[in-house]
């Protein structure tokens, strides 16, 4: 089984396919509105603090891959330590065994060797391509790409090379699209014609979180995926701190399918709607700014509560609370649509002449926010009430 | 340090240009070996190799290059790497920034003597930080959690009172249910005579400098120094925490000064400046100083590190900051805005996080309810702090009865909450039960942070 392959060479594969099959992560901010795919590419940039770190480490837990490769390039060594003694207790909810059983970590902290950084996170996309081969499909987590960036940089500099943007080397570009074009759903060589796929997710580090710089940009330029998190957000303890408006996913058509066929019938659907209402929120906000909420029209006060509900209930996860950890897709959806049936339902009641306090300050909305922390097993049956709830509350007002 | 077998000498110095020294014709010169240096004058200096190529060697002069020529000036090549002698008799002594005596004590006899640049620890061999250690301080204890073994900065201004701060917080920290004190280790680098006296005093006032072990490199004392001091004091903490069971804060002051003289070695070497002129390799560098902060799996000791750093301008995105932000566990940051207001300690929370916080807290090591609180009350804070610019444009008036509650909250988590007194020292059980007492100005459909079955518990409306 052994085998030795030059890192800096990519493993052979037969063609590559296209990436129809979302890489479920279990983290409604990414699943539902973001998807990546398997075998695709995502990039997370953001500021310190940020939750970078806890976002990877959500998905290097809950990632439905069967395999993860974990590459800590120039991180904290408690970071590490964390995962190391976490991992084994976890269950892989697929397997049953120790979540330790699928991960590969590749550790270089911050002081280790610069050359050793360099090479790291080649290291680790060559064992996920290894993995590929015999069929399976892995996830790369590579915590930070930043921290690879410089120190090809300090590389470049002691061999007195020529200095392109910020002091990056002028190759920067090329080996970042090198390195992300490793990733792929493919037909692995060999007889059997197995299909398997590397998808990698790139943490970057952008200095003062400004996402103009070279390491950001380049990477952007290739990742189908963009995770855009927010120091604001994470100040206000928003996270996973991912700015809805901000960040793309160029899956979302491709990957549509899927949940269509699995999850929900109009999923695309909901999704749409709820980013629309996203989108408008941010546009009330600029007016509330200015005059003050009580110039909006009622219709738009429930939008602001509709989107309020989104933002709270819906995307904010904590990757620490046992239940909320982790949400299937069928949950997420569920929640969604009842987000949107309140949104729906209300405007009804508005036309009909209801008071726009008085559906505010429904009872509901308590039993909505807590919808997350419900078990899975019990999901089904108490959704149907909350969603009773929300029809009969509306129509009584 | 003794002469050994390796020693060579050399007069053939081809250049000096600020804090370097070129050496010609030298032989079998080793990277980061240590370099003995005689003035004309008969003075002697230490300095270190930063290059060699070829016959050609280049030495970073800590104690600064005036008066040296190119002529009578006598180099001594050690063929070792720096190196402490350290010793228990080190505690409740002074040293500078070299690691000299300069309490007018004794030389320290040495019990072992250790590399200064230490080895990066494995991360399998490291321990995780779990353990919560209590400061007093409501703002840290309570929603910035600092745990042993964690390194965790104070961000602050010029004029700020972080030197207040962490002269309490050294005071004031300990673990819940162990009698045993933290030795501190205090590295001052480019600090002035008066914070550092000031620190000086309140180790004496408080009975604390029998478990205090300093290292000053002062605002007058060559800068280049500045680049072992820390290294010293962490080679010291090291062998406290790893070889005799000790639990070591160590407070390094100031790390801007630490930078400063970086980049001061760097544009002296010809390098192709980073940010703002700072090395490209400055990440690194901070970062063979703040990884040496943690635990070791098998040892009963540990070293927490609380790194100090005025921000230039307040800038959070300055290179200094920045770059220590993604290396350490976390920050505290100061904030003007709240020191204007007078109010001590003028902890930001929004911006301030401690990442090793979850491991720290719960049931059984502070209490149930603590992380649903911390939540809460970030969340809470930064909504009334969002409506307060808003009231600033559309007026009170316009404002519905539930953004008013907020803001009242807001007002009162400042108040109360951020306020204390500099000898304060609040358990967390006051921390956690006046964010309750804060919180409940909030209607209770609000409290959607903290767990459903805590309310009834610890909601002081149900008591």
């Amino acid at each position: 089984m052994m085998q030795k392959w030059p890192v800096r060479t990519g493993r052979p594969y037969k063609n590559k396919l296209d990436p129809d099959i979302p890489l479920v992560t279990g983290q409604r901010a990414q699943d539902t509105f973001f998807p990546v795919a398997k075998g695709g590419t995502a990039a997370i940039p953001g500021p310190f603090g940020s939750g970078k770190t806890v976002t990877q480490q959500q998905l290097a837990k809950w990632a439905d891959a069967d395999i993860v490769v974990y590459v800590g390039c120039g991180e904290r060594g408690n970071e590490m330590t964390e995962v190391l003694k976490e991992f084994p207790k976890l269950e892989d909810p697929k397997t049953g065994k120790p979540l330790m059983h699928r991960t590969i970590l590749i550790a270089n902290t911050s002081n280790m060797p610069v050359a050793a950084r360099e090479a790291c996170v080649y290291t680790g996309i060559t064992i996920a391509e290894y993995f590929r081969d015999m069929g399976y499909d892995v996830a790369l987590m590579a915590d930070s790409t930043s921290r690879w960036a410089e120190a090809m940089r300090e590389i470049s500099g002691r061999l007195e090379e020529m200095p392109g943007e910020e002091g990056y080397p002028a190759y920067l570009a090329s080996r970042l699209a090198q390195f992300y074009e490793r990733a792929g759903r493919v037909t692995a060589v060999g007889t059997e014609d197995k299909i398997a796929s590397v998808s990698v997710v790139g943490a970057v580090s952008p200095p003062g979180g400004d996402l103009s710089e070279p390491v950001t940009q380049n990477t952007l330029r290739i990742c189908k995926v963009f995770w855009a998190l927010d120091a604001s957000l994470a100040d206000k303890r928003h996270f996973p701190a991912i700015d809805w408006l901000q960040s793309y996913s160029l899956y979302v058509d491709s990957v549509g399918g899927w949940w269509d066929e699995s999850v929900g019938e109009n999923w695309r659907n909901v999704r749409d709607e709820a980013m629309i209402l996203l989108q408008k929120e941010s546009e009330l906000q600029e007016i509330v700014q200015l005059v003050g909420p009580d110039a909006l029209p009622d219709k738009e006060r429930i939008t602001l509560e509709s989107t309020r509900m989104i933002r709270e209930d819906f995307l904010q996860q904590n990757a620490y609370h046992e239940i909320d950890t982790y949400c299937s897709p069928s949950k997420q959806f569920k929640m969604l649509k009842t987000i949107i049936m309140f949104q729906d339902q209300a405007t009804v009641a508005l036309e009909r002449g209801a008071a726009p306090e008085s559906l505010t300050t429904l009872t509901v909305k308590e039993d909505i926010g807590r919808m997350k922390y419900i078990p899975e097993a019990e999901f089904d049956e108490k959704i149907k009430e909350i969603q009773d709830l929300i029809v009969k509350q509306t129509s009584e007002v | 340090m003794k002469a050994n077998i390796k020693t060579r000498e050399y007069t053939t110095v081809s250049e000096v240009a600020g804090p370097l020294m070129i050496v010609e014709g030298v032989e079998g010169v080793a990277y980061s070996e240590i370099v003995d240096i005689e003035t004309p004058s008969g003075q002697m200096r230490r300095g270190q190799v930063l290059e060699v190529k070829g016959d050609v060697a280049v030495i970073q002069v800590f104690e600064g290059t005036r008066d040296l020529n190119t002529s009578t000036t006598k180099v001594r090549f050690t063929g070792e790497t720096a190196r402490i002698g350290v010793s228990l008799d080190m505690l409740g002594r002074v040293f500078g920034g070299t690691g000299n005596p300069i309490d007018g004590g004794p030389e320290i006899i040495p019990d072992m003597e250790l590399d200064i640049n230490g080895s990066p620890m494995n991360p399998s061999a490291r321990d995780f930080p779990a353990e919560f250690i209590q400061t007093g301080i409501s703002t840290i204890d309570g929603m910035n959690t600092l745990v042993r073994g964690q390194k965790l900065p104070i961000f602050s201004g010029s004029g700020l009172p972080h030197n207040e701060l962490a002269a309490q917080i050294a005071r004031q920290a300990k673990v819940l249910a162990e009698e045993t004190e933290f030795s501190v280790v205090f590295a001052a680098m480019g600090i002035t005579h008066e914070e550092a006296n000031y620190f000086m005093r309140d180790f004496e006032r408080t009975g604390a400098l029998e478990r205090v072990t300093v290292f000053l490199n002062l605002a007058d004392d060559p800068a280049i120094e500045r680049i072992i001091t820390p290294r010293m004091a962490l080679t010291t903490a090291e062998y406290f925490a790893f070889e005799h069971d000790m639990h070591v804060l160590v407070i390094l002051t100031d790390m801007t000064n630490y930078a400063e003289a970086l980049r001061e070695i760097s544009a002296a070497r010809d390098e192709v400046p980073g940010r703002r002129g700072y090395p490209g390799y400055m990440y690194t560098d901070l970062a063979s100083l703040y990884e040496r902060a943690g635990r070791i799996g098998g040892k009963k000791g540990s070293i927490t590190q609380m790194p100090i750093l005025v921000m230039p301008q307040d800038d959070i995105t300055h290179p200094i900051p920045d770059l220590t932000g993604y290396i350490t566990e976390g920050q505290i940051v100061l904030s003007r805005e709240l020191h204007r207001k007078g109010i001590y300690p003028p902890v930001d929370v929004l911006p301030s996080l401690s990442r090793l916080m979850s491991g720290g807290i719960g049931d059984e090591r502070t209490r149930e309810d603590h992380s649903g609180v911390s939540d809460q009350l970030y969340s809470a804070y930064a909504e009334g702090r969002d409506l307060r610019d808003l009231m600033a444009v559309v007026g009170e008036e316009a404002l519905t009865e539930r953004d008013r509650n907020f803001l009242s909250f807001a007002e009162g988590f400042e108040n109360k909450f951020i306020t204390q007194t500099k000898d304060e020292d609040r358990s967390i059980t006051e921390t956690l039960d006046l964010g309750w007492e804060l919180m409940s100005v909030l209607p209770e459909t609000e409290l959607k942070r903290v767990r459903a079955e805590h309310i009834p518990k610890y909601h002081p409306a149900h008591k």
